[in-house]
């Protein structure tokens, strides 16, 4: 109760901001330690398909296929904690869990653009 | 553009009978509220008043604020007493004045 | 679902027990076979998924009664001169030699669910492990008193793409100033929700572009409201004022009936007439789902939310526009990601491929005028065996004009990623 009280008036600070990459780096770290399942990542990321295209190409819509796993994992916890934004990625990353976030990130990064 | 009426008024109807007329008028009602791509204000241009008379006397009047959005309906009812005209019109701002009519036979 | 059900068993032994007549040559095949019917973002993208993820181990046809496919998504914007024709027209080339996918340009015109085939209209039959339905919608024209499929040819609805849109497009441009335009939008449910008024958006694009001041874009509407109303409304103000009059039936009265060779249509309010009559009737699904027995009374299909497989016919799975899909709508990101469950299913029943809990997504983005881009979208789960959105998002009204463009931008990356992702 006092630490969530202390959150909410250090909006004004700025220290938010570091408690938000506090968290984030924290449950990135957890995130990492899972052994990712590579057909629950890889069915998981044929939603992702559509936009971020399999070969890597783009226009407007930035490529994600071989990105390191760490790099993944930070970017979908940005969404989550808000320290990104992009209306359609909050609501695609909403119902992912750390288990899925893990899988997914995996994937990518085995994939060859 | 000019403005066009449209308006539904039952061909026959009962003595005493409450009839349905509805008016709608074609009409951009620019408020006077939006700015064009300069950052100027788009002068306001809308249709101020609406009336409609049966046989010459007034049934319905509605003077119409900014606030009403483009192309606006109405909806009301008449008693019909006996056969006549409605007549309609509607007012614009730049002074231009719009008019329709309809018969109906009440029997 | 796991293990085998008697039938499969069955034809594993090469047993005729069932009702089933099989040819010979069938007993002795190896391979599961799973057709598609339909080859759309639905379809087209099933079949690749099967194909590719089960690594051979299935044996995949996909039937089409076309050469290529036209999108219906984005062909709006072919309408407004923002895409040819050819970029949105896609070829099933590389689904075939990518991933051995046995391709057939035909018109599938019955399925025999008892002995599990599907008859094509040159008399050919195609037998089947799995089907899948994916047949888009087809009109109802008599849902519009005086409408029919001949006068589609005078005020083609385009709700299919290919011929109709090129028809559409040749007489939009040749709308003259002073002439005007007249849409019928369709009743609920039916494909793609904002695509009438996206379309309303590049009409007014057109003849705004050649200077026209006389002419008027009607669009009388069954429906009370429409999807993403507020955000089209205020475009339509700021970028066409004067030109755009939408009227629900609380306005029109309703429809009564159209007349294309007089260019009317006839509201209970009045009769609006135009040079142009763009008449987009009520819908149903595909036909051959219909002749398939597997659509409701409605004339949609019923499926399991967390499989895509039919209701009415477990052998069978129904995708994309044809599905009653819950809370998503009709649309070819629906079909798509709709795609990506059926297939994960199909490979679970016929191989030892798991089955993972079904996620969906679709967004839709609409364009308004160039670089005035919206959308609209959700994911979705099955919940109390209906597909629910859970999270959702939405453009809003007086956006900065740098947000609409980077929304257009990435409806552009979208369209050319769920082509590679359907085709490719």
């Amino acid at each position: 109760m006092v630490a969530s009280l202390a959150a909410m008036t250090a909006v004004a600070s700025g220290t938010e901001e570091d408690s938000l990459r506090a968290e984030a780096d924290e449950r990135v770290a957890a995130i990492l330690k899972l052994s990712p399942d590579p057909a629950y990542g890889a069915y998981l990321a044929g939603d992702c398909a559509t936009c971020h295209r399999a070969s890597g190409g783009s226009d407007g819509i930035p490529p994600i296929a071989g990105l390191p796993a760490d790099y993944t994992v930070n970017a979908l916890i940005e969404y989550k904690l808000g320290i990104r934004e992009n209306e359609v990625m909050v609501v695609r990353v909403a119902r992912l869990g750390d288990a899925e976030i893990a899988a997914l990130a995996a994937h990518f990064a085995d994939q060859k653009p | 553009m000019s403005a066009r009426p449209r308006v539904r008024v039952p061909e026959t109807a009962t003595k005493g009978e409450a009839v349905l007329i509805r008016a709608l008028i074609s009409h951009q009602m620019e408020s006077g509220q939006r700015r064009d791509n300069a950052g100027n204000l788009i002068p306001r241009r809308i249709i101020n008043t609406f009336t409609c008379a049966f046989n010459g006397h007034p049934v319905f009047s509605c003077d119409l604020a900014p606030a009403i959005s483009a192309n606006p309906y109405f909806e009301f009812s008449v008693k019909a007493t006996e056969s006549g005209t409605f007549t309609f019109t509607w007012a614009d701002d730049d002074g231009s004045v719009y008019m329709d009519e309809q018969r109906i036979e009440v029997s | 679902m796991n293990g085998l059900t008697r039938r499969q068993f069955g034809l594993l032994l090469g047993a005729g027990a069932s009702t089933l007549a099989m040819p010979a040559y069938l007993r002795a095949q190896d391979k599961p076979r799973v057709v598609v019917i339909g080859g759309g973002p639905g379809g087209a993208t099933v079949a690749k998924y099967v194909a590719k993820d089960s690594a051979g181990a299935i044996d995949v046809t996909l039937i089409n009664d076309g050469e290529t496919f036209t999108t219906c998504f984005f062909s709006n914007l072919y309408l407004g001169d923002f895409r040819t024709f050819e970029s949105i027209t896609h070829s099933y080339d590389q689904l075939a030699s990518a991933y051995g996918i046995n391709k057939v340009t035909g018109r599938a015109v019955s399925v025999d669910r008892e002995a599990k085939t599907v008859t094509l209209a040159d008399g050919s039959t195609v037998p089947y492990d799995r089907l899948v339905l994916a047949p888009g919608i087809d009109v109802i024209y008599d849902s519009v008193p005086g409408y029919s499929e001949e006068a589609a040819e005078i005020a083609p609805h385009a709700w299919k793409a290919g011929a109709q849109t090129q028809l559409l497009k040749e007489k939009l441009d040749a709308v003259e100033d002073g002439q005007n335009i007249v849409m019928v939008a369709p009743p609920n449910p039916y494909r793609c929700p904002p695509g009438p008024y996206e379309r309303v958006s590049m009409f007014a694009h057109v003849l705004k572009k050649k200077g026209f001041t006389q002419s008027k874009i009607f669009v009388i509407d069954p429906k009370e409201t429409f999807s993403k109303q507020a955000l089209f409304t205020e475009g339509w103000e700021k970028h066409y004022p004067g030109m755009v009059e939408w009227y629900g039936p609380d306005v029109h009265g309703g429809l009564k009936s159209v007349d294309v060779a007089a260019g009317t249509v006839e509201t209970d309010l009045d009769t609006f007439e135009g040079a142009l009559l763009n008449i987009i009737p009520a819908q149903r699904a595909g036909a051959i789902a219909i002749d398939a027995g597997v659509t409701n009374e409605a004339g949609w299909a019923p499926i399991d939310a967390g499989s895509m497989r039919s209701t009415i016919d477990e052998a069978i799975y129904v995708i994309g526009d044809a599905s009653i899909a819950g809370d998503m709508p009709k649309s070819g990101f629906s079909a798509n990601s709709q795609a990506k469950v059926a297939a994960l299913n199909i490979r679970a029943d016929l191989t030892d491929a798991q089955a993972f809990p079904a996620r969906y997504s679709n967004t839709c983005w609409s364009l308004i005028e160039t670089d005035d881009g919206v959308k609209v979208g959700a994911q979705y789960e099955p919940q109390d065996g209906k597909i629910t959105a859970l999270d959702a998002f939405v453009s809003q009204p007086g956006e900065s004009a740098e947000l609409r463009k980077e929304t257009y931008e990435e409806s552009i990356g979208w369209y050319s990623g769920i082509i590679e992702d359907t085709f490719a």
